[in-house]
């Protein structure tokens, strides 16, 4: 008994030093009007398969955006859904492309000198940061 | 022998301590090395595909000239990449986990490989970051969940031609007229509705005779008329009459008998 009452502190410590944190994001493109894709390839006007030339891409742009939360992830610091349909139009519309293609996103995540006291600390925030890059393409 | 008791005793203690610092040395090294390498990264990257999977719901390249196909719905697109990675440090070991996840391009495959017609669209991106810090494990996962929409332009419908048999290809062979036999075919049906117009025809013929016949009715009943007439004519009283009325001078309307 007096044994078990010498460990309540120690795990009690043990118990405080331990937790989690991170960070989410969605992202979404919903009102963009010109295709969007994850491939070179688009349909043209009648349905058939069209892939963009190499020739056709006229410019490669990058989005990103880091996300915050505090609180083991429970509060969120910033707008968890990010729409990139504004800023994909006006990437288009700047440089007369009429497809976004070959797009890809990446994720990272906090590394660990920040997520580490951000879980025994949940007053510090922790974070993920995404990223979205794609090729204009001028297709006739 | 006090001594030998005591060097033995600090020899185990020298022992036990090296073990457990030598543990927690582990533990630092693997958690430098999570600090350092950065690796909680992943990516969603479909490049390998040859069909389109649009973020958007448009994947058609405007055209004034056409309006874009019709697009259904018929299936639900799920997949995930994902990178996670553990270190446990207990005592005088530590052990170490990577764990790799990436089954986009192959859902999206299995889903749309191979039909021209089909695309994932709507996609959204849940990217999700987790951390656990258990005093003797730590533990990070980075994920990219992606959720769409497979969609399909609708074919249109076709009948399948009649396969040829082997039986059918040697006839063929044997009897050159199988063409003409196949016209012959064609002309009978034609035939067919040819035959129902005739009947058609018929009926109106039929119509036209009936009405000949009322009018070769009137033409008796003209007929009659004239006949009644001569009747009147034959009155021959009326001769007879004016003969009565000859006597000499007396008026007309005596009448005598004859």
């Amino acid at each position: 008994m007096k044994h078990s009452l010498k460990l309540v502190p120690f795990v009690g410590v043990l118990m405080w030093l331990c937790g989690c944190a991170g960070s989410h994001c969605r992202i979404t493109a919903n009102s963009v009007q010109a295709p969007v894709s994850c491939t070179a390839c688009v349909f043209d006007a009648t349905g058939k398969i069209r892939e963009a030339k190499p020739e056709e891409l006229v410019q490669h742009i990058k989005l990103s955006r880091t996300n915050w939360s505090m609180f083991w992830r429970g509060v969120p610091l910033n707008q968890t859904d990010w729409d990139i349909s504004q800023d994909i139009n006006d990437k288009l519309k700047a440089n007369s492309g009429n497809a976004l293609v070959n797009v890809k996103v990446n994720a990272n995540g906090a590394d660990l000198l920040d997520w580490y006291f951000a879980a025994i600390l949940p007053i510090i925030p922790s974070y993920v940061h995404v990223s979205i890059e794609g090729d204009v393409a001028r297709m006739p | 022998m006090k001594r030998i008791m005591n060097m033995n005793s600090t020899s185990k203690l020298t022992r036990q301590w090296r073990r457990i610092s030598g543990g927690w040395l582990y533990g630092a090294a693997a958690g430098m090395t999570m600090v350092f390498c950065g690796c909680d990264t992943t990516t969603y990257d479909m490049h390998q595909l040859d069909q389109p999977v649009v973020v958007n719901g448009n994947p058609f390249l405007n055209s004034p000239s056409a309006p874009a196909p019709r697009l259904t719905a018929v299936d639900e697109y799920d997949a995930e990449v994902g990178f996670s990675q553990m270190v446990a440090s207990a005592g005088n070991g530590t052990s170490s986990q990577i764990t790799k996840k990436n089954n986009a391009q192959l859902v999206a495959f299995s889903k749309i490989g191979g039909q021209d017609n089909r695309l994932i669209r709507n996609l959204s991106f849940d990217a999700d970051f987790k951390a656990f810090n258990g005093l003797m494990v730590l533990a990070s996962h980075i994920s990219i969940t992606v959720t769409g929409e497979v969609s399909e332009i609708p074919r249109p419908v076709v009948v399948p031609a009649p396969k040829v048999t082997v039986a059918a290809k040697k006839v063929a062979r044997v009897a050159s007229t199988v063409t003409t036999n196949t016209k012959t075919v064609a002309l009978a049906t034609n035939t067919l509705t040819m035959t129902n117009k005739t009947v058609t025809l018929t009926v109106s013929t039929v119509t036209t005779t009936t009405n000949t016949v009322p009018l070769a009715t009137n033409a008796v009943a003209t007929t009659t008329t004239p006949v009644t007439m001569s009747t009147n004519t034959v009155l021959v009283p009326a001769t007879t009459n004016f003969v009565s009325a000859k006597p000499d001078g007396a008026a007309t309307n005596q009448i005598h008998s004859p």
